[in-house]
């Protein structure tokens, strides 16, 4: 019901959507997805009954190797910090967060709703991490950072998550979990880095 | 530009951490006890080393953990890196 | 066309002939040459003047060494300044000037220093123009122009820059013989490697030199190597990428130029590419520059090194004379005889300042029918209108250190000279390692590496090339192996062996004159330092190379003394009778060659992306309803919103009145929020903030203060306490993040015992604050299940709830000192909520107000903004703010609240200022003082921190930080301006507007 009032970070980005190189190829697409909820969730990874309750809420272990992802179809954990963890999952489901909630109501946790403060930017194509090292001092080899690894690190001098989704050089796909008031400057400075290539900017993936 | 190995995120560029100075200050008890003079030590006085230096770096733009590094002064090389609250030198050395 | 242009070879593209201008006169070249050598091909000889003496100069290396052929290239804003012609690639359309010489090259007036020159030594100008006081300001611009070194553009950069990060394995820097077999043995073994090169071509001396690797022509064993490379995925090849610095922890910066050599670049292409690289391991493979020999007129434009000679001749099938001789104390040069009598250029005398040089040398010479003078030196040259003619010949002593006799002269338009080989250890010791004068050789060579980094070729003092084919195989393995990658085997290409090169170290030719006889014998070209400049440095006391080089300017310029460096350092050793050794070095810093800003900057060039940008998510509304906008911290924020016709201070008043008399409407969504969750929450909030929270009930909310150890005010905030261990904490837009860092850094070093979690929400609330006597009423139409009355509401309290149909968070608070709301919704829906609130406050008269409002507001109220009001040496005594201040438990900050100078009596103290004129507004920033007085140094007592026009007031009103100040309510201060006007203001309190709060808890 509220849809049409919703309006994600990037919905009214006002930016020249795309750019071809001299071929009109495209190097690289961006694009935002608007689909989302984003958790925030704290608590001590020594202590079994908090896993093991997040696993009984979620369906999936929580990451405890250093940035690492756990997922289970549009369902993902990624690893912030040693105590700190990032829920990404679909809008539709609605019960994520009472479940969480309640599962963890009795232990020290935090969870905190996210979703609008954050958003997540998809990168992908041939060029894709070129762009992305046009300003991120992380390593982005995928040898480095496979599938199934996340980043916290700078991305045009602001923090972001970067997590790869798809490995393959030539359709690479990496997502970019950003703060809202940072994403027009994040994705105006990708699409300036990946001018050269050429790139497709989708309003929403 | 440095280059720092965050004890839980691996090696990260110098620009993903802050840097927060002398490392092994503990802040007092019982502040309202201490002298002036006391006080004012705990407040402004650090060693400033030539050399080996015991240092906080919270790796701030990453998983924001501050944790404790042993640092040459004059070569930046990094001896050791250890968490917060283990003693000074605790843990291997680095490079 | 090319009179000095070879029939046929070297590596330009005869097919592609490319025009260009050189000092307004047109000439062609090819595809392949530099500016350089197509000048060389033209037969011009004479390319600049020199810096101080005004000398005629002409190009003197092929390379980054070149001292002496800096030109001026392009037009307007792309023109570009002292860029080495030996380094310009040529395309069509080229147009460069020379840098200096006025009015032109070839009529130089300022030539008159030349001949004044023993008037003008090392520290002439400090040492003269100091008088009278007063008076450099006047020589400066006539030194200034008389030592120009071209024009920096004046109009905006027009082209864009790229930065890419990047991390490797091994990197290799140079990709002459043993960079590229470096390259290739570490990327056989599986590494990541960058191999970069400042030239437009990977091959470094191959492409200047003769001969066979691995039985085949040079140019075709280079072909292919480059192809294996660039066959291999995980080697990344640039050219006209300069290494130009090698940082801490294995950093390095390459400065990829990448459209400079077009005619036309692809306007999508960045200039350039700055390339930072953290490599695992570093092979130094940077090759070495001759250096020149010292003696009487060796500036001349003829004269030349001899592997210079050797590039034109190979490289670019350019002829520099059409006869010649060869200078050399080493055996390097014996090749450049060979090269050029083999090119056709006669060389009239092979000058060999040994007495006694390798036979199999002196044969090889004889053979080609070079005249070979062992024992002999070059005393002078003779020149004509367009360069050298002829050159001076003079047998030496056995020791070399004088002349024994005058030979005549030989014909000689160029001379190729060897004084030896310098391994560019410029990288090596950036570092941070050193280098070590290795006798033998004569010459610096690496000392041990202090990171992980190895010399390879000659970079480390190897000469000859089968040499440097093998140690960069052993370098690149090593490279590997210590990278952590087991080495694959590489076969070592075949090519010519050497003995070690024999050389004998000779730092000046003597010309049997006393000093200041004979011709001038330059050390540095570019900055026009002489030998004799060097000895009077050591006479005059200076014992420091690094002194030395400040006084003579040895080794400075776009050049960085390259070739003339060494000379100069051995010159003064041997003055100051010590080691070269114990002599050392200057210090190599980056640079290595010029870097543009243009690079360095990237994408920091102008405002969009030098800092970021962050914006509300009401931001578009804010922009089609034509908000001038304000930087606050890194967000844009309204600043004001004038209507059509309206100037600052109407819309100002305009909104400031709307507030006051009806509803305002701001957006508050940049105040940080930090969601704090855990059982010891209130117990962190009690140590982090002044005042007490054990008491604070759930749905309330409380305004804290936050010091820093030192007592000093660093940031405050209104906390709501949300639930049973659940509280939010709001921030000063610019203080959020280093507020959050400071809770962290508290929680994990200090207290980690505290069971306590803090969350940046920040981004995820938009924020609406409604102000205003109709607040209320406004909310009301969008809110129905809220009960916003003052008893279910009251000042200070919160709810959630539902507004405009979404779920909100209702805050009552106020920072006009109005009845006022602030609603907080998902980010998503802040749009939405800011266009109903407007939509639905049209019939209150719902005015949207920007900061500028805002700060009148607070400031008719007293509230301070930390940062502007406060300094960072304010405590909340010199606030007034005693009555936050807790004494019942600790908290960050409260020792230093009695420390000496806490209470010491004449701190300054917050006050209201009124001016006479209630029209007149005292500047922020304004420095206060208790009398109007012309006789200075007159004491200030304070300053002025925030004023504005209060429309509501009727009249100015202002805050200040004043000596003692509450003790003086009543009392004047004077605002002294720079304009001199004197303005008088009376202290008040700082409260200017419903002095008892009541209006805000209506």
């Amino acid at each position: 019901m509220q849809v049409s009032r919703r309006q994600s970070a990037l919905s009214r980005i006002d930016a020249q959507n795309t750019s071809a190189d001299v071929s009109g190829e495209f190097g690289c697409w961006l694009g935002e997805c608007q689909s989302l909820q984003l958790v925030n969730l704290r608590g001590d990874p020594d202590d079994q009954l908090f896993q093991q309750q997040v696993n009984e809420a979620l369906g999936i272990r929580l990451p405890i190797r250093p940035n690492t992802v756990t997922q289970d179809g549009p369902l993902r954990v990624c690893w912030l910090g040693p105590d700190w963890w990032l829920v990404m999952a679909p809008a539709s489901d609605e019960t994520l967060q009472e479940r969480l909630g309640a599962a963890l109501a009795h232990q020290h946790t935090s969870l905190s709703d996210l979703t609008g403060g954050q958003t997540l930017i998809e990168i992908g194509g041939r060029t894709a991490r070129d762009v992305l090292a046009s300003a991120c001092t992380l390593d982005l080899h995928p040898t480095q950072l496979p599938v199934g690894c996340c980043a916290q690190t700078q991305l045009a001098h602001t923090v972001v998550l970067i997590v790869p989704t798809i490995q393959e050089p030539e359709q690479a796909v990496v997502d970019i979990v950003v703060r809202r008031s940072f994403a027009e400057h994040l994705v105006r400075w990708l699409m300036d880095a990946a001018g050269e290539d050429g790139y497709a900017f989708r309003q929403s993936v | 530009m440095l280059e720092i190995r965050c004890p839980w995120c691996g090696p990260r560029d110098q620009s993903e951490y802050s840097f927060g100075g002398e490392a092994h200050i503990t802040r007092p008890l019982e502040p309202e006890s201490l002298s002036d003079q006391q006080w004012g030590d705990y407040l402004f006085n650090r060693k400033n080393p030539k050399g080996r230096h015991a240092e906080q770096w919270c790796h701030s733009a990453g998983c924001g953990r501050w944790f404790n590094v042993l640092r040459d002064t004059v070569t930046y090389r990094i001896e050791k890196i250890y968490k917060v609250g283990q003693a000074p030198g605790t843990g291997d050395r680095e490079g | 066309m090319n009179t000095r242009r070879r029939p046929s070879g070297g590596r330009i593209d005869r097919s592609r002939p490319i025009s260009f201008s050189f000092n307004g006169r047109r000439y062609l070249g090819y595809q392949g040459d530099t500016l350089a050598s197509a000048l060389v091909a033209n037969g011009v000889r004479l390319i600049g003047r020199s810096f101080k003496y005004h000398r005629p100069r002409g190009i003197f290396g092929s390379g980054a060494e070149e001292p002496n052929a800096l030109v001026q290239v392009g037009e307007g804003a792309r023109t570009v300044p002292n860029l080495k012609a030996t380094q310009v690639e040529l395309f069509e359309g080229l147009t460069a000037r020379t840098i200096n010489g006025w009015p032109s090259l070839r009529l130089d007036l300022y030539g008159i220093s030349d001949k004044l020159g023993g008037l003008l030594p090392a520290g002439f100008y400090y040492k003269t123009f100091m008088w009278p006081r007063g008076w450099w300001a006047r020589y400066e611009r006539h030194i200034r122009k008389a030592a120009g070194l071209g024009r920096a553009p004046i109009d905006a950069d027009p082209d864009h820059y790229d930065k890419r990060d990047v991390h490797c394995d091994v990197m290799v820097v140079g990709a002459g013989p043993a960079g590229l077999m470096a390259a290739l043995s570490a990327g056989r073994s599986g590494a990541t490697v960058i191999i970069a090169d400042e030239q437009s071509e990977f091959g470094g001396s191959l492409l200047s030199g003769t001969g066979t690797v691995s039985s085949q022509p040079m140019s075709s064993w280079l072909a292919g190597m480059v192809e294996a490379l660039s066959a291999m995925p995980e080697v990344r090849l640039l050219s006209r990428s300069t290494v130009t610095g090698y940082y801490d922890h294995n950093f390095l910066i390459i400065d990829e130029r990448r459209t400079d050599h077009l005619a036309r670049p692809d306007p999508r292409v960045s200039r350039e590419r700055l390339w930072r690289v953290r490599a695992g391991q570093v092979v130094l493979a940077t090759g070495a520059i001759e250096r020149g020999l010292v003696f009487a007129d060796n500036d001349r434009p003829g004269v030349m090194l001899a592997s210079a000679v050797r590039t034109y001749l190979n490289r670019y099938a350019a002829l520099p004379g059409r006869h010649g001789a060869v200078l050399t104390n080493n055996d390097s040069a014996y090749e450049a005889a060979l090269d050029m009598q083999a090119a056709g250029l006669d060389v009239t005398a092979l000058i060999d300042i040994r007495q006694r040089p390798a036979e199999g040398l002196l044969e090889r010479a004889r053979e080609a029918g070079i005249p070979v003078y062992p024992g002999h030196a070059v005393c002078g040259v003779r020149s004509g209108f367009s360069g050298m003619t002829d050159v001076e010949l003079c047998r030496l002593t056995a020791s070399g250190d004088d002349v024994l006799a005058y030979k005549g002269s030989v014909p000689c338009q160029v001379l190729a000279m060897s004084g030896g080989w310098n391994p560019t250890v410029h990288l090596h010791c950036q570092s941070g390692a050193e280098a070590r004068f290795d006798e033998k050789l004569g010459c610096f060579v690496p000392g041990d590496s202090v990171q992980r980094a190895r010399s390879a070729g000659a970079a480390k003092g190897i000469f000859d090339l089968g040499g440097c084919l093998a140690d960069g195989v052993e370098a690149g393995r090593m490279a590997a192996s210590a990278a952590g990658i087991a080495p694959a085997a590489t076969d070592i290409p075949f090519a010519k062996m050497q003995e070690a090169m024999s050389i004998e170290p000779c730092w000046e030719l003597p010309d049997g004159l006393p000093e200041g006889r004979g011709g001038k014998k330059f050390v540095d070209y570019q900055n026009d330092t002489l030998a004799s400049d060097i000895r009077l440095a050591a006479r005059e006391g200076y014992r420091s190379i690094e002194h030395v080089k400040r006084y003579t300017a040895l080794g400075f310029g776009t050049d960085q003394g390259k070739t003339g460096n060494i000379n100069g350092m051995a010159i003064l050793a041997r003055e100051l009778d010590q080691s070269i050794a114990a002599t050392g070095t200057t210090t190599f810093r980056p640079n290595y060659t010029p870097v543009t800003f243009g690079a360095l900057a990237g994408r920091g060039i102008g405002t969009e992306f030098f800092d970021p940008v962050r914006r509300t998510a009401m931001h578009t509304w804010h922009v089609e309803n034509g908000a001038r906008f304000e930087d606050v911290g890194q967000w844009k924020r309204p600043w004001y919103y004038p209507l059509v016709g309206e100037d600052m201070a109407g819309a100002v008043a305009r909104e400031c009145l709307a507030t006051r008399k009806g509803v305002g409407v701001l957006d508050a969504s940049t105040l940080g929020k930090i969601d704090i969750q855990g059982a010891d929450a209130a117990e962190f909030l009690n140590r982090v903030y002044t005042n007490n929270w054990a008491k604070l009930g759930i749905g309330r909310c409380r305004y804290g203060l936050m010091l820093g150890e030192d007592g000093m005010v660093m940031d405050d905030g209104v906390t709501a306490r949300l639930g049973e261990q659940h509280y939010l904490m709001t921030t000063t837009t610019g203080g959020a993040a280093h507020v959050l860092g400071w809770l962290e850094r508290w929680q994990q070093t200090e207290w980690p015992d505290l069971k306590v979690y803090f969350t940046s929400v920040t981004d995820r609330w938009a924020v609406v604050s409604m102000a205003g006597p109709n607040s209320r009423r406004l909310l009301q139409t969008l809110c129905d299940d809220i009960d916003l009355s003052a008893e279910a509401l009251p000042f200070m309290s919160c709810r959630q709830g539902t507004v405009a149909g979404i779920a909100a968070r209702v805050f009552r608070i106020s920072f006009s000192g109005e009845l006022a709301f602030e609603v907080n919704v998902c980010a998503d829906f802040g749009a939405h909520l800011w266009t109903t609130i407007m939509e639905a406050g049209r019939e209150y008269g719902a005015t949207p107000y920007g900061t500028e409002a805002m700060h009148v507001l607070r400031a008719e109220k007293g509230y301070i903004i930390v940062g502007q009001d406060t300094d960072g040496s304010v405590t909340p005594g010199d606030l007034g703010m005693d009555w936050i201040v807790s004494k019942d438990k600790d908290f960050i900050g409260k020792r230093s609240l009695y420390r000496p100078d806490t209470i010491r009596g004449n701190r300054k103290q917050l006050v209201g200022l009124l001016t006479d004129d209630p029209e007149v507004r005292l500047p922020e920033g304004a420095q206060l003082v208790n009398e109007a007085s012309t006789d200075y140094p007159v004491a200030m007592v304070g300053h002025v921190t925030s004023s504005y026009q209060s429309a509501c007031l009727g009249h100015s009103i202002a805050l200040a930080l004043v000596k003692g100040g509450r003790s003086r309510k009543g009392g004047e201060v004077y605002a002294q301006l720079m304009s001199g006007e004197v303005i008088r203001a009376t202290i008040t309190d700082p409260l200017f507007y419903d002095p008892d709060n009541a209006l805000q808890k209506t």
